[in-house]
């Protein structure tokens, strides 16, 4: 059965790949195309909108200078501690609190009050408890990290198939061992869609926090580029902020598929 | 009450309360001898499921009394192997750590040496490192076999551990379980809804009746094995438990 591939399917299968390839990416090809032919056309104002060639210009003297490596290294410090503390605390509390009704009950409603506040409206307060320094922009991405993975966590670990409990329980499996080998890798999905999604918000607290309150990073080189119209360094800013936040996403997709080999 | 019996159930009943209270089985009391093989046969509904994760311990909140060699049964324990409709088996281990997974405090190599027997008795040897998505039904099955056996239980618990199966693998998984347990003459307690089954695999069966699930009928089963399913003492044991349910074609 599976010996039996005839050439002609390997080459399907390759055309079909190309195909998908060219899917992916040649929507945005043509949007680019379209975009610079207005420009070089005169039809968009540079001021407000710059050519895509202009972009790439910019962005290149932009590294060249050294400035947005810098920045990008700032911001991605930041996120990556934040994001930290808010994955390991989210993670080992959604399990606690999937586990036990009773945590659940005497923790759900600070959670549900708190998950809809925007973590951007804790930056007045996050301003007056740690000043601009690094640990309140930390504390902001944690924030922006935390009730989203939390939220995902508990449902995971409640989602538990009841069927794998009573299989446990007529094993008389010890707790420890029911958590960690049956209700984990049972939560594991969804573990790891909050990781995802958690990973989005923490980059979107970051640029956020310093937009409004910081001399670094990568939202304070947006906002220092607007106060002098520089639209085309705004660009570049909002351009790697979203790059970096996909790579992020795909290393994390990629560790996903690697420990949940079983699906 | 009976001292000599290896299993004894004395007046179990157990109701279910919600919305509607539903009384699954009412007043139920038998014995089984050590290394029988008892048939629960029933319409679905009947209790007959129930009676057996009483039996097990799965099931604790009963009325009346289960002891297994002189012990209240309250509680599930080691000595006691349970068998679902469903393999159930981790997703995320292969065959062997599946088989290993109900061992506790074992030594690593003693531990991967008793799985690697008891995989080897339900014949999937080849499929060790295999994972649960890569195996068919009936291989599934057998992994969870071997899981409820490699505990080494007094008493093994099966709820219609075939009735998912087709015909041919069922046929098939009913020989290797005798095969099995030939060797290690447990005491068995089987759950099925197949008359055949009933009358190729056990000692004895032990007919259900429905609302309330009570016993109707206690039928010994003395057949020499192997058994031969078309001979006409098979033929007959199945008659008799076929009347428990049907007269003249019509359910009773």
């Amino acid at each position: 059965m599976g010996k039996s591939i005839s050439y002609k399917k390997i080459f399907q299968n390759k055309r079909q790949k190309a195909l998908h390839g060219v899917e992916y990416v040649g929507l945005v090809i043509v949007l680019i195309a379209i975009w610079q032919t207005a420009s070089s056309l005169g039809w968009l104002n540079p001021l407000t909108l710059p050519s895509p060639a202009k972009i790439v210009e910019t962005f290149i003297a932009l590294i060249k200078k050294g400035t947005l490596l810098t920045n990008l290294w700032i911001s991605s410090r930041r996120v990556l501690t934040g994001y930290a503390i808010s994955a390991v605390s989210a993670v080992v509390l959604g399990v606690i609190m999937g586990l036990s009704p009773h945590f659940k009950r005497m923790t759900d409603l600070i959670v549900q009050v708190m998950k809809p506040i925007p973590p951007i409206s804790w930056i007045p307060l996050v301003i007056l408890w740690f000043g601009i320094g690094e640990s309140g922009k930390v504390f902001l991405i944690f924030i922006g990290g935390f009730f989203t993975i939390l939220v995902n966590v508990v449902d995971g670990i409640r989602r538990i198939d009841v069927k794998l409990v009573e299989l446990s329980n007529a094993m008389v499996i010890p707790r420890m061992k029911y958590v960690f080998q049956v209700v984990i890798p049972y939560a594991a999905p969804n573990i790891f869609t909050g990781l995802r999604v958690g990973l989005g918000q923490s980059w979107m607290c970051v640029v956020a926090a310093e937009l409004v309150a910081s001399s670094t990073g990568l939202g304070y080189m947006i906002m220092y580029a607007r106060q002098f119209g520089q639209t085309d360094v705004v660009i570049v800013g909002m351009l790697t902020i979203g790059i970096i936040g996909k790579v992020m996403d795909s290393i994390l997709l990629f560790v996903e598929k690697r420990v949940i080999r079983w699906k | 009450m009976t001292n000599k019996a290896f299993i004894s159930v004395e007046n179990v009943s157990r109701v279910f309360t919600g919305e509607n209270t539903v009384t699954a089985i009412q007043d139920v009391s038998f014995t089984m001898n050590k290394g029988e093989f008892l048939c629960i046969v029933g319409q679905s509904g009947c209790g007959k499921s129930t009676l057996l994760r009483i039996m097990a311990g799965i099931d604790p909140s009963h009325e009346g009394v289960v002891s297994i060699n002189g012990e209240v049964v309250k509680k599930p324990d080691k000595t006691r192997g349970v068998v679902f409709q469903e393999a159930r088996l981790l997703d995320w281990m292969n065959v062997c750590s599946n088989v290993g997974f109900p061992l506790q405090g074992m030594e690593k190599d003693a531990k991967k040496k008793l799985v690697e027997e008891y995989v080897t008795l339900v014949g999937l040897t080849d499929f060790k490192k295999s994972y649960p998505r890569e195996l068919s039904g009936g291989m599934a099955q057998r992994v969870s076999i071997a899981r409820a056996l490699v505990n080494k239980p007094e008493v093994l618990f099966m709820d219609e551990p075939f009735g998912a199966l087709d015909y041919m693998t069922k046929i098939n998984m009913q020989n290797e379980l005798l095969r099995i347990r030939e060797k290690s003459r447990m005491t068995v307690i089987f759950v099925t809804h197949d008359i055949d089954e009933a009358v190729y695999l056990s000692d004895r069966i032990l007919v259900m009746s429905k609302n309330p699930g009570r016993i109707k009928e206690i039928i010994d089963n003395p057949m020499p094995r192997p058994r031969d399913r078309n001979s006409e003492a098979f033929l007959n044991v199945r008659k008799q438990v076929y009347d428990c349910f049907f007269i003249n074609n019509v359910m009773d």
